[in-house]
């Protein structure tokens, strides 16, 4: 259980990198920089916008500036959105959490259903069931998630009634909530379940072909354990990989289901703040989206190192 | 002496795309208990074919025929939970291409334990432990770090090494080596031959030996069986073969060794696609006569060797 320095660093590089980009932006953006980071349907007197400049240190030299702004960002400070009256990183948060509710069992439950299934696919890929299933998850695939939720919440909230319409609580306990997020889970997993499931088809496919597949035939083992002894491990990495590369986009991926659900969380969160031009709020999604995807793939390179003792050799 | 495996009449076609490869045609031939048999031919004559059938390993296209009897069932007939319990426990195999044949991704030491706790139901730690044994069997200085590495981390001659550990686990009655000495240059084959002995040595099993490489075949195996394009020609007493060869085409084979003078076969194996008519070596044949042309011949005993060619009939 070990990162090397040489990726620590690069990891470290990279979130240098997006940091100084969000600083550089708003200043090198044409117009004025404090409109730029404050919003543009922010009206204010020449007193006030004097004292906001001297408030903000943007009359100071640049490099000035800089160092301030990384003082800042130590202080998780990512500064105050007057379009919603409330400092960034709270406002972000407080989304935040509503829709990693949402987010991260999805990821969870599509990654163990999608991996079996496909697994399974993959290794009977020449049975009538393994071809009906992927026909299915390749409609799913190809469904846009805000079809997908239309149809969801037309059936089961409005027809049947089974599942409540809009928002993410009503009483606020637990099977309140989970009532509510219900149907954008499923939906959320029965999407992403279908990628991870062509994915995986497609590694054991491939896998299976391999001459370590036939050694494990000839010694004596079972469809199943070879499967699972051998190519179940074995197909998996392409799939962390995806699911590391794909996290920013999963977060903002759930824009549409919370659009369509009526759910406040980080999605409509940006969505709004794009269309008001909220910029603060922008940067601050921007800075904690790509940090969380940085982190995400330095979870996944330290995994992959231990499953697969070849890559942690290397450097 | 018994025997443990007889094969009979084996045939195998393989169907693809350019049309079916006739690669095995009713082949016959025994492996008696505790011998060496060493099945000897070019790239590609259907060897490993054979040794892949008696295992079932081959891929779906592949149609056999014929009987392939181990103490007197039939492998061909067999169910797959059956032939489950003969592979490894009862049968094991050597892959020509050890380093693929490993999981890349586990611990040397669980791959050879692996068929004890499959088959024998064996802690792990147990399991273990005697994997690491087996590897001082099969002369590793350090077997208990070897037992924790990966197979990138060793050579293709150690992997070979650890395959053929594997092989021993079970104490298996037949232990199939295919192509064990490809690739490897002089010394590692000599070393091979040496390990061989140790297997041989270490277990009371019958072994099936497939090379290319006489001189592998005349160090290990007590006879031999000449194949040529999916045909037996020869099997006879390996002393014997050599002293006499019988067949032309093994009479051509043996002048291709260096210690007599390096003659290479002239032409090419035919093609398994479109097979030639009458005998296979025909083509190639310095007695060919017109009978050979038109119908193979069959396998008749002389002087209690086999061959298949109309100068012994």
């Amino acid at each position: 259980m070990k990162i090397n320095s040489k990726k620590l660093i690069r990891y470290l590089l990279a979130i240098f990198v997006i940091f100084s980009l969000n600083f550089i932006i708003p200043r090198a953006m044409p117009g004025d920089p404090l409109t730029n980071l404050l919003g543009e349907d922010f009206h204010m007197t020449e007193e006030t916008l004097q004292e906001l400049t001297e408030q903000m240190g943007l009359d100071k030299p640049l490099h000035l500036q800089y160092i301030d702004y990384w003082g800042n960002v130590f202080r998780f400070d990512f500064g105050y959105t007057y379009h919603l009256k409330g400092p960034v990183t709270s406002v972000i948060f407080s989304r935040m959490k509503w829709t990693l509710l949402l987010v991260l069992p999805s990821i969870i439950l599509s990654s163990i259903i999608g991996s079996l299934l496909g697994a399974f696919s993959g290794i009977k890929s020449s049975k009538k069931v393994s071809k009906m299933l992927t026909l299915t998850e390749l409609g799913f695939y190809s469904t846009p998630t805000f079809f997908l939720s239309l149809i969801f919440l037309y059936i089961f909230s409005f027809k049947f009634g089974l599942f409540p319409t809009k928002g993410f609580y009503t009483t606020g306990s637990l099977f309140d909530i989970l009532h509510h997020f219900f149907l954008p889970i499923t939906i959320m997993t029965l999407f992403l379940n279908s990628r991870n499931y062509m994915i995986m088809r497609g590694s054991v496919i491939q896998e299976k072909s391999k001459l370590y597949v036939v050694y494990a035939k000839a010694k004596g083992l079972s469809e199943n354990q070879i499967l699972f002894r051998h190519i179940f491990k074995n197909s998996s990495l392409p799939l962390l990989t995806i699911l590391a590369l794909d996290f920013g986009f999963i977060l903002t991926g759930a824009l549409l289901i919370e659009i369509v659900f009526s759910m406040n969380g980080m999605g409509t969160l940006i969505y709004d703040a794009l269309l008001s031009r909220d910029y603060p709020i922008l940067y601050g999604a921007f800075m904690i989206i790509s940090l969380m995807v940085v982190l995400a793939n330095a979870f996944v390179d330290i995994l992959y190192g231990i499953i697969d003792p070849r890559i942690g050799d290397g450097t | 002496m018994g025997s443990i495996l007889e094969i009979r009449e084996l045939s195998i076609v393989f169907s693809t795309v350019i049309g079916n490869v006739y690669a095995v045609n009713k082949s016959s031939f025994n492996l008696n208990n505790n011998e060496t048999l060493a099945l000897v031919g070019e790239t590609g004559c259907g060897k490993s074919v054979i040794a892949n059938s008696i295992m079932r390993l081959l891929p779906q296209n592949a149609k056999v025929s014929g009987k392939i009897m181990y103490k007197g069932q039939d492998i061909l007939k067999m169910s797959e939970k059956e032939i489950e319990k003969i592979r490894q426990q009862e049968i094991s195999i050597v892959f020509q291409n050890p380093s693929m044949s490993l999981n890349p991704l586990q611990k040397i030491g669980d791959q050879i334990s692996e068929p004890l706790l499959i088959h024998k139901k064996m802690n792990k730690k147990d399991a273990f432990n005697k994997s690491i044994d087996l590897l001082r069997t099969m002369g590793f200085q350090n077997p208990s770090k070897t037992a924790k590495m990966y197979p990138h981390q060793l050579s293709g001659g150690m992997n070979q090494r650890v395959l053929l550990a594997i092989s021993m686990t079970l104490n298996p009655s037949i232990i199939i080596a295919d192509e064990p000495t490809k690739g490897l240059d002089n010394i590692l084959i000599t070393d091979m031959i040496e390990e061989f002995k140790t297997l041989k040595r270490a277990n009371e099993s019958s072994l099936l030996i497939i090379t290319h490489d006489l001189s592998v075949a005349r160090e290990l195996s007590d006879r031999i069986a000449i194949m040529y394009s999916g045909d037996i020609l020869e099997i006879s007493e390996t002393e014997s073969f050599f002293n006499n060869p019988l067949h032309p085409y093994s009479k051509i084979l043996l002048d291709s060794l260096p210690e007599r003078g390096f003659n290479p076969p002239k032409g090419t194996s035919p093609s398994m696609v479109n097979i030639p008519k009458g005998c296979k070596f025909h083509p190639r044949c310095p007695y060919v006569k017109k009978e050979c042309t038109e119908k193979v011949p069959s396998i008749t005993s002389h002087n209690g060797r086999q061959v298949r060619c109309y100068l012994f009939l």
